[in-house]
């Protein structure tokens, strides 16, 4: 019953910490190298994914393996980040690809992001212990 | 050790920042320094970042892996000196003018030294900021389930 209740939830918002933070790593990184000459920015896409593997019906099968032949239903476990190279055709003369206010926008709305899934997530323990007192706290 | 990765890169970037802004406090300090150790004006500096990996092998095994994940910090892989930066101003009273009387300076241009040092502050800024988001994230994981 319980895992009825929560488990995607759960699952949805743990995959969302685990790859914003991936992503904050990457974009950091970016900023580090923002003078860099020839440095090429680069980001991490998951959010489609994401959103196919959390719209896909549910299916209990699971790769435990790298090996193993992908099952067609996407599974949220299965979602991986991944990393992209974004060039830009404004490179200047030292060919580095960083726009440092794309950075920290991006950077921004990331956080925001991370820290909104934390709110979700207190939130949903809150709510569940609130069930376990029978609402008496 | 994600959140590691994205945080060494930042402060990798503060270092790197501050070593040039230390560069740059060097030229500006010695913009009228016409003896050195090694002989005549002293030779402007600039420095070289790079994102390739270090030389020992264990740092270019920890390098590899955090390029492979998108992570890779920022180095100041050289400082290097610019030989022929020097500026030859008439002043016949000055003790190390030459025999028609000009005086070797180090070409330095005192604005262009502090626009890359406004630069350099700002990319700081920038780095502390991206530590910051990182520990703000940090902070507010710790306290899911937290009463």
């Amino acid at each position: 019953m319980l895992r009825q209740l929560f488990a995607d939830a759960f699952d949805v918002l743990q995959k969302n910490l685990d790859l914003r933070q991936q992503r904050h790593g990457v974009l950091s990184a970016n900023i580090a190298n923002a003078e860099t000459p020839g440095f090429i920015a680069k980001d991490v896409q998951f959010e489609e994914a994401l959103r196919a593997a959390v719209l896909a019906p549910t299916s209990e099968l699971r790769r435990t393996h790298p090996q193993h032949l992908p099952h067609t239903v996407a599974s949220l476990h299965d979602v991986q980040g991944r990393l992209v190279a974004r060039p830009s055709d404004d490179v200047g003369r030292d060919l580095n690809s960083v726009a440092m206010d794309q950075e920290m926008a991006a950077l921004t709305t990331n956080a925001f992001h991370y820290n909104a899934s934390t709110e979700l997530l207190s939130r949903l323990f809150s709510g569940l212990r609130r069930t376990i007192s029978e609402g008496r706290s | 050790m994600d959140m590691m990765a994205g945080l060494q890169a930042s402060f990798s970037g503060l270092q790197a920042q501050r070593l040039r802004m230390n560069v740059i406090a060097a030229n500006l300090a010695n913009a009228y320094t016409t003896r050195t150790p090694e002989g005549g004006p002293y030779q402007p500096q600039h420095v070289i970042f790079a994102a390739q990996p270090r030389l020992s092998p264990f740092a270019q095994l920890l390098d590899r892996q955090q390029i492979e994940h998108g992570t890779s910090p920022v180095y100041v892989v050289d400082i290097v000196r610019d030989a022929q930066g020097m500026r030859l101003e008439y002043d016949p009273h000055h003790p190390d003018a030459n025999d028609v009387g000009y005086v070797a300076y180090p070409d330095i241009n005192v604005i262009q030294e502090m626009v890359d040092l406004i630069a350099a502050t700002r990319s700081y800024e920038a780095n502390v900021t991206a530590i910051n988001a990182a520990k703000d994230m940090a902070v507010r994981a710790l306290q899911i389930g937290r009463i």
